[in-house]
């Protein structure tokens, strides 16, 4: 066995030996493939913590909450009591990295602090998750997975040495894995990142966040098997007027979401806003309060999947599912907003399955036309709240049908969350991750925001028709005197279908002073124009080729030898409103 | 931990980043900061990193799979004692450490059943079905739920997964009983052709057991398949000649074929193995009446005379009539006031040319005979016009009725 083993050893150092070589050697991987190579690595990683993490809080909740010896109410209402202070306790202290929102904190490595996570963030997070999670006050392992992922992440990309700019985007790599295992969902931790954290990617950033995340998931999958979350019955759409129900599950969705982003925010305002003693003695408190509900409605505690569960097959009834999702609400706010730790996914998808599936049963009991059992709805409102709450609708939907493993129901989740996405947007400007970041001091950018930004293109700017087009066989004087006329400083020339040049008013003015008035204009051209703009590029793209001509030519895309205009730089300084040189 | 700068098209190092390569001159360079010792570190780290993860996992699947024991037993105890409601939240609590179990959402879908929360146990079989579509325990009771909830096609088809599905324990013993269930749901529909199928499928797979087999034998006869009931019956009684049960099949079986005689025997034989059975007492009672009115009777095989043929020819029609009148006049009887009601039109002819013959005293002939028997024929296929669902005939006379049409 002792000799197996050595041999073992000798291997894998032969290995990474021969691993090393090749790295000395020289770059036989690009920095983008070695960026992939560590993304795998990361994923795996950040899995191991998130299966760790998941163990711990089970074992943790089976010693407290679903303690068999001990199911008094005392018990009950101590232990997320307990739990809450001791670990606000641990952050305000010994961790204070683990402070905050999981999202926030990665996307401040992103933008601010050029993707550094301090490890100790991760104990941090995964010691005081645990204490928290576990002994029952109702928040969720997701958002402190993805900050472990940021935080493994982060010390890899460290340890080595990636450039400045692959070590910003290391955090959101971990970060999807963090999520993927947490949540068992690859594809929605690939989305969540892409439409929360990172604003712009590009190949090899899809690339580096799918693998992180494919691996970790595959860890994952690996130690805790890989059904999905909930088990869903089969539902299908009884009757298309039932598409009525699921918009108004999404309405109710984004409403309150809207409302519950902007009470927990003033909550946690008026939190952070109180004397330090104070604040200790607040996440002991909300933990009581927690533990009084669980005793008469034990289904809130923790992070309630178990409950999802049971009213996926239809076990409450529609007031009991309303009750619930209204506990979970005043609870879950209450304790995020005092900082106890733990993230907001889990009780976001407890609180829209409950009220999806209330408003499901009262349509069961009073709508004129058949409906689905109660089971349909809770699943169509589990991400009604999600993406009302996080301003994520792509990973909502997608959410959806990774946990239940069930994509019957594409219709009305569609449905259900672009309209609860929409009515919260329009109630509630801001997201949750916003409010937290500004009452944090940080002003990170907003995904929303940079993808809503509206982008002038080429054709917001550009002169029409052909009207700055010169023939090639005029002569310099009636070229000049044709600018002139149209006040143009430059002009393009048409040299052959499809091929420009352009000439500008002082050459022209400079060639007449030599007494050439009757030159040709083709002899006179200052060169031909080797690029071309479509009317649908963005300005940006436009303004970098400004460096070499002065002038460019608007094509169509169905025939680039089709003139649609021009563009000059005045045009693009006008487009944004900026005073021309000339004007000045 | 050295970090070197590598030239990212001649390979060789160059003094730091942004440097030119003094070989090739080239600005484009590559980080290289993993050394040997690096990697061996983090491979390490992985490594222990699994097998801890590993041994954690093990304890982790060890103590939920005690807990999820525990919480088994308790619920099966309880369900054993009927306290259905607690035994589901134990297996609730069972579930949520062994979420994947079976037998734990199966005996919850089962208690759900017993306390008649349909929806709730539905939903959970159907999961139970999604994983494993052959699990005939799970497709048994859905098609129970169906059949609750008047939900026949499904049920039937459920019923059918359960038969062709996989059990988990005693699998003949359980396929039996749902082909019993799936039979009795199709005669409930009047799907006999279905239900002999059925019938015949359970009599192929069914062990030699005579309780069995006379039960299968019974069902037969209530599809309308006395040709099968008669053999099932048969065979019991050859086996065991003291079975008064498998005599009584017999005779039921003879009895629907309208072989009265054999019935009769049958009947006689079953009596005398079970001499206090009213039932068989009953049905000899009604052989008799039959026997008495049937104008197409042949004792021993011979005809009966002429006169007496017509005699009961005349009794039927008689009674047929009457029956008719019952129907047109339900209330008619000495405390009745009033004009009774008149036949309706359509059966006026029929009625007016039967009351004739009934009136009429003639000589029997063969032809005299057929007339009475047709217009009795008649008038009984049109009886449904006046008398609908409601049947006053009684058993004899519907028995003699049902042979003359055959």
């Amino acid at each position: 066995m002792k000799e197996k083993l050595i041999q073992l050893g000798e291997r894998a150092f032969g290995l990474a030996k021969n691993l090393g070589e090749l790295s000395r050697r020289g770059p036989a991987m690009s920095e983008t493939q070695r960026f992939l190579l560590l993304s795998i690595v990361i994923g795996i990683f950040a899995g191991l913590v998130v299966v760790c993490f998941h163990i711990s809080i089970e074992f943790l909740s089976w010693s407290t909450i679903h303690s068999s010896g001990s199911h008094s109410w005392l018990s009950t209402v101590l232990w997320p009591a307990l739990g809450g202070g001791v670990s606000y306790l641990l952050v305000m202290t010994i961790f204070p990295a683990a402070r905050g929102s999981g999202v926030n904190n990665t996307k401040a490595a992103l933008y601010v602090s050029d993707g550094y996570v301090p490890f100790h963030s991760v104990p941090g997070k995964f010691i005081a998750s645990t204490i928290s999670i576990g002994s029952g006050n109702p928040m969720g392992p997701e958002d402190p997975a993805l900050q472990m992922g940021a935080g493994v992440a982060s010390l890899l990309g460290r340890l080595f040495h990636l450039t400045r700019e692959n070590m910003r985007l290391i955090a959101p790599v971990g970060a999807a894995a963090g999520i993927g295992a947490a949540f068992n969902t690859p594809i929605t931790a690939v989305l969540f990142v892409m439409e929360e954290v990172v604003a712009s990617w590009n190949a090899g950033v899809l690339g580096s966040i799918v693998l992180s995340a494919v691996s970790a998931v595959v860890v994952s999958r690996w130690y805790l098997g890989d059904d999905p979350l909930f088990r869903v019955p089969q539902f299908e759409l009884t009757h298309p007027s039932e598409l009525i129900v699921y918009a108004a599950i999404g309405i109710v969705g984004g409403v309150l979401s809207a409302y519950f982003a902007r009470w927990a925010g003033r909550l946690r305002r008026r939190a952070i806003g109180m004397p330090m003693r104070t604040r200790f003695g607040l996440p002991i408190y909300a933990g009581m309060i927690v533990g009084a509900v669980g005793v008469w409605m034990p289904e809130i505690l923790g992070a309630g999947y178990g409950a999802i569960d049971s009213a996926l097959h239809d076990r409450f009834p529609w007031h009991i599912l309303i009750l619930l999702g209204l506990l979970k609400m005043i609870t879950a706010s209450m304790c995020f907003s005092v900082g106890t730790p733990g993230g907001m996914f889990a009780p976001t998808l407890f609180i829209g399955a409950m009220f999806g599936g209330g408003l499901g049963a009262l349509a069961q009991l009073y709508s004129p036309f058949p409906t689905s059992t109660a089971g349909a709805y809770v699943l169509v409102g589990i991400g009604t709240f999600f993406a009302g709450l996080f301003r994520a609708p792509m990973t909502s939907i997608f959410m959806v049908f990774e946990i239940s493993a069930s994509y019957v129901i594409i219709l009305p989740v569609m449905i259900a969350n672009t309209i609860s996405y929409l009515i919260s947007r329009r109630l509630q400007h801001e997201s949750l991750f916003h409010i937290i970041a500004h009452q944090d001091g940080l002003d990170l950018p907003s995904v929303e925001e940079q993808r809503e930004a509206p982008i002038l293109s080429v054709e917001d700017a550009m002169a029409s028709g052909s009207s700055r087009v010169l023939r090639p066989d005029m002569t310099v004087a009636k070229a000049l005197a044709q600018m002139e006329s149209g006040a143009l400083q430059q002009a393009l020339i048409a040299l052959r279908p499809g091929v420009w040049g352009w000439v500008d008013k002082g050459r022209l003015e400079t060639i007449l002073a030599q007494g050439a008035d009757g030159e040709r204009l083709d002899a006179s051209i200052r060169g031909e124009v080797g690029e071309h703009l479509y009317p649908d590029l963005s300005l940006d793209s436009a303004l970098r080729l400004f460096r070499t001509y002065p002038i460019l030519p608007v094509s169509s895309r169905a025939n680039p030898k089709e003139l649609r205009g021009s563009l000059t730089l005045d045009d693009v300084h006008r487009a944004y409103g900026i005073e021309s040189s000339r004007q000045r | 931990m050295a970090v070197r700068h590598i030239c990212l098209i001649c390979h060789n190092e160059i003094p730091h980043a942004g440097a030119s390569c003094p070989h090739c001159k080239t600005r484009l360079s590559s980080v290289v900061g993993a050394t040997p010792q690096l990697l061996v570190i983090i491979f390490a780290v992985m490594i222990a990193s699994f097998v801890g993860t590993g041994f954690l996992n093990g304890s982790f699947r060890a103590e939920r799979s005690a807990r999820a024991r525990i919480h088994l037993q308790t619920a099966r105890t309880l369900s054993d004692y009927g306290l259905h409601e607690r035994a589901v939240s134990q297996f609730r609590e069972s579930l949520t450490y062994a979420p994947n179990d079976i037998g734990t959402r199966l005996g919850m879908a089962q208690s759900l059943y017993y306390l008649d929360r349909l929806s709730e146990a539905e939903n959970h079989l159907l999961n139970l079905i999604e994983a494993a579509p052959t699990l005939a325990d799970a497709n048994r009771l859905l098609a129970r739920i169906a059949e609750r909830d008047n939900r026949l096609d499904d049920a039937i088809h459920y019923y059918r997964m359960a038969i062709h599905g996989e059990w988990r324990v005693s699998p003949q013993q359980n396929r039996i009983r749902t082909r019993f269930e799936l039979t009795a749901l199709l005669e409930q529909r009047g799907e006999d052709m279905q239900a002999t199928g059925e019938l015949v499928d359970l009599l192929r797979e069914s062990p030699d057991d005579a309780r069995i087999r006379k039960r299968i034998g019974r069902h037969f006869l209530r599809v309308g398949s006395p040709n099968h009931a008669l053999q099932v019956f048969e065979e019991i009684a050859a086996r065991d000649p003291a079975d008064g049960e498998a005599h009584a099949g017999v005779g039921e079986a003879e009895f629907d074929l309208e072989q009265y005689y054999s019935a009769r025997t049958a009947f006689q034989r079953a009596l005398r193995l079970l001499p206090g059975d009213t039932e068989i007492q009953q049905r000899l009672e009604l052989l008799d009446q039959i026997r008495a009115l049937d104008p197409t009777y042949r004792p021993y095989g011979n005809a009966l005379a002429a006169a007496e043929r017509y005699r009961r020819a005349r009794e039927v029609l008689g009674r047929v009539v009457k029956v008719i009148e019952r129907c047109v006049n339900p209330y008619a009887g000495p405390e009745f006031v009033g004009p009774p009601r008149p036949v309706p039109g359509s059966l006026q002819p029929w009625f007016e040319q039967a009351r004739e013959q009934l009136e009429r005293r003639l000589s029997a002939t063969d032809d005299r005979i057929a007339a009475v028997i047709s217009l009795a024929e008649e008038l009984w296929a049109r009886r449904q016009d006046v008398c609908g669902s409601a049947d006053p005939a009684g058993e004899p006379l519907t028995h003699v009725m049902s042979k003359l049409a055959s």
